[in-house]
């Protein structure tokens, strides 16, 4: 579609990007609009189907570290797609939703800042979540509250997990995942292949295979190759999204405007759409993960049906614990390097230890003043209260593994760059001098454009935020539509 | 490790590689992954045509280890050995073990090796290299019957 034919229209409303946060707040949009609705999406990248990605061995023909600077710790990464359905394409389906007291931080512990909304208030939209996602979960029990059965029965644990889940047995999960165990819709199972990143055999969800068809209903507009630049604005309204499409700026116009580029290109938006803010692009933060491997005596691993089959809260689930430091999620895994010795190979359980970050205001995303188009991601270092626990693990390791025969446990001596989120940097809150977006979030300054995605995150807690920022989609457009109803 | 002391250290390991094993020329990357089974595998009882088949397809399929195999070629005599392997710096035994490492799950993937019994006499088959992106499903170590969860 021509730039100029689309900056003639009006629409009702204009969204940026095509991944988690922007796709699911369309779902409950489309469900209640009107059948003469004009919505338009503007999404960056291309289109590259699954075909296009096995062919290729990538998400996206974007390299995503041309597009933003990196300052700061140089072992600091940030990684994400830019392409059609976002994140989506090379996220590893971890569903986890985040415990109570991750919304509540300082109340409860004295650290960091409460959410402006409570676990109550996401938890019909994490089921609704749950249900278009197909997730498969634990069927006994739960760390956080739940009603009902997930959709699909839960992966295969191994032989060490059944063990930690023996004795652990509030504190040790199947992992609830997007994974699909059995059939599902529009996608086969996991066959434990462990390059989940990129499914060979497209058992995860994703946009392009399960939500796709919004992007064709009648009254969608998808343009692709279009790199929103700025909101506009006139008399504290957003009138529309100011773009760039086959090489020439154009505003697309809107009544309601809609964020959803990741936690590094919302900030950057409003930065040169001149909606300044002190905490706008600051608070840059995602969790921390550190690799270790349990070497087991006697006893195999891997036989698990997924990548990633374990969930422990043994060190996540512990008030006292977080009031000095960081709670940590426990994945166990059954994909990785066998042990070389001879007859031992499978007798390992290896692990990624998910610490949460307190976000610091010195980690910032800002516009460079040469290259405005690239933002720049600045990442001084990680909180104490995370690295206390990074350093505590040793002793906490040998304490919680106790239970299964460990000949020793190695662990990294580094956190590993990038966890693949993206948070903080369009914090939510109730007061405007302490938040960008309100709890539903809507720029406090500007009441017709929403900001979504884990920018909003007060806090970042170690599960996995991509439930929960799809959660808050339909959080944001049920509140939108209720009160325009 | 400083890039000009890492190139250093192995240069010189790369030449008492030389001493100990003989010509540089002779140790192929094929021959080196070729040398890492046989080592993890004991007594391993394969056809050699099928292991050299296993070691070419891990050359061509996997692509994060050509840099360490280049890497490594020259210094794989000392590594071996087990009275000059100390003078190896912790940084590139930490890089040959990685590589070890992914050569033994790919072989021990690749083959029939947990489709059998322990003390099965015959010889191990090479079913073809356990790519995923080749074979759709290549771990045969996964379990998924669903009445144990």
């Amino acid at each position: 579609m021509p730039s100029s034919d689309v900056g003639a229209e009006a629409h009702d409303v204009v969204i940026v990007g095509t991944g988690f946060a922007s796709s699911f707040f369309l779902l409950g949009y489309l469900e209640r609009a009107s059948p003469d609705a004009r919505i338009i999406v503007l999404e960056r990248g291309r289109r590259n189907d699954h075909a296009w990605q096995i062919e290729h061995r990538a998400n996206s023909d974007v390299v995503a570290a041309d597009l933003f600077q990196r300052r700061g710790d140089p072992d600091k990464n940030w990684n994400f797609t830019i392409g059609f359905g976002g994140g989506s394409n090379c996220w590893w389906g971890n569903t986890p939703r985040m415990l109570p007291a991750d919304f509540e931080l300082q109340s409860r512990f004295g650290i960091g800042t409460d959410w402006p909304l409570s676990y109550d208030d996401l938890a019909p939209h994490y089921e609704r979540v749950e249900r278009e996602m197909e997730i498969a979960g634990p069927a006994d029990s739960s760390p956080f509250p739940r009603r009902g059965p997930y959709p699909q029965p839960p992966h295969r644990l191994n032989e060490a997990e059944r063990l930690l889940k023996r004795a652990y047995p509030g504190q040790f999960f199947a992992t609830p995942t997007a994974r699909a165990r059995l059939p599902a819709r529009s996608r086969g199972t996991c066959c434990a292949n462990g390059v989940c990143n990129l499914c060979p055999v497209d058992a995860k969800f994703t946009i392009q295979n399960s939500l796709a068809h919004l992007y064709e209903d009648p009254r969608v507009t998808l343009l692709l190759g279009a790199e929103a630049l700025a909101v506009e604005t006139a008399a504290g309204r957003a009138t529309g999204v100011v773009c760039r499409h086959q090489d020439r700026e154009t505003t697309v116009l809107g009544d309601l405007v809609v964020l959803g580029a990741n936690a590094l290109f919302n900030p950057a938006i409003l930065l040169r759409s001149g909606l300044h803010h002190p905490l706008l692009g600051r608070r840059l933060h995602e969790q921390v993960g550190l690799l270790a491997e349990v070497h087991l005596d006697g006893v195999d691993g891997f036989q698990g049906s997924s990548s990633v089959t374990g969930h422990g809260y043994m060190l996540y689930d512990d008030d006292t614990r977080r009031r000095t430091k960081a709670a940590c999620l426990i994945e166990t895994w059954n994909v990785g390097t066998f042990r070389p010795n001879y007859g031992r190979w499978l007798q390992a359980l290896p692990l990624r230890l998910v610490f949460e970050d307190l976000p610091q205001d010195r980690n910032r995303v800002e516009l460079s003043p040469d290259r405005p188009g690239r933002p720049v991601a600045t990442f001084e270092e990680r909180s104490e209260y995370a690295m206390r626990a990074v350093r505590d693990i040793g002793p906490d390791l040998e304490r919680v593994l106790a239970p299964l025969p460990v000949e020793r446990v190695v662990i990294e001596a580094a956190p590993e760059p990038t966890e693949s989120h993206v948070q903080g940097t369009t914090v939510m809150g109730d007061h405007p001098d302490s938040s960008v977006i309100d709890r539903f979030c809507i720029h406090h300054g500007i009441r017709n454009l929403v900001v979504l995605g884990a920018g909003a995150f007060p806090t970042g807690s170690p599960a996995n935020p991509t439930l929960t920022l799809c959660a808050l989609s339909l959080w944001s457009i049920d509140h939108l539509l209720s009160s325009a109803a | 490790m400083k890039r000009r002391i890492f190139i250093g250290s192995m240069a010189a390991l790369a030449l008492l590689g030389t001493a100990v094993g003989g010509s540089l020329a002779t140790t192929s990357s094929e021959e080196v992954i070729i040398r890492i089974v046989r080592r993890r595998f004991p007594g391993l009882n394969i056809a050699d045509g099928e292991l050299r088949s296993f070691a070419r397809d891990f050359l061509v399929y996997d692509r994060t280890s050509r840099p360490k195999l280049a890497a490594l070629r020259a210094i794989l005599p000392v590594v071996e050995s087990p009275t000059l392997s100390g003078v190896v710096p912790d940084s590139m035994r930490a890089l040959f073990h990685g590589l070890e490492r992914r050569v033994v799950t790919k072989f021990a993937l690749s083959t029939d090796l947990f489709l059998r019994e322990a003390d099965d006499p015959r010889p191990l088959a090479y079913t073809g290299f356990a790519d995923p992106y080749l074979n759709g499903c290549a771990n045969p170590v996964a379990r998924f019957d669903l009445e144990e969860t």
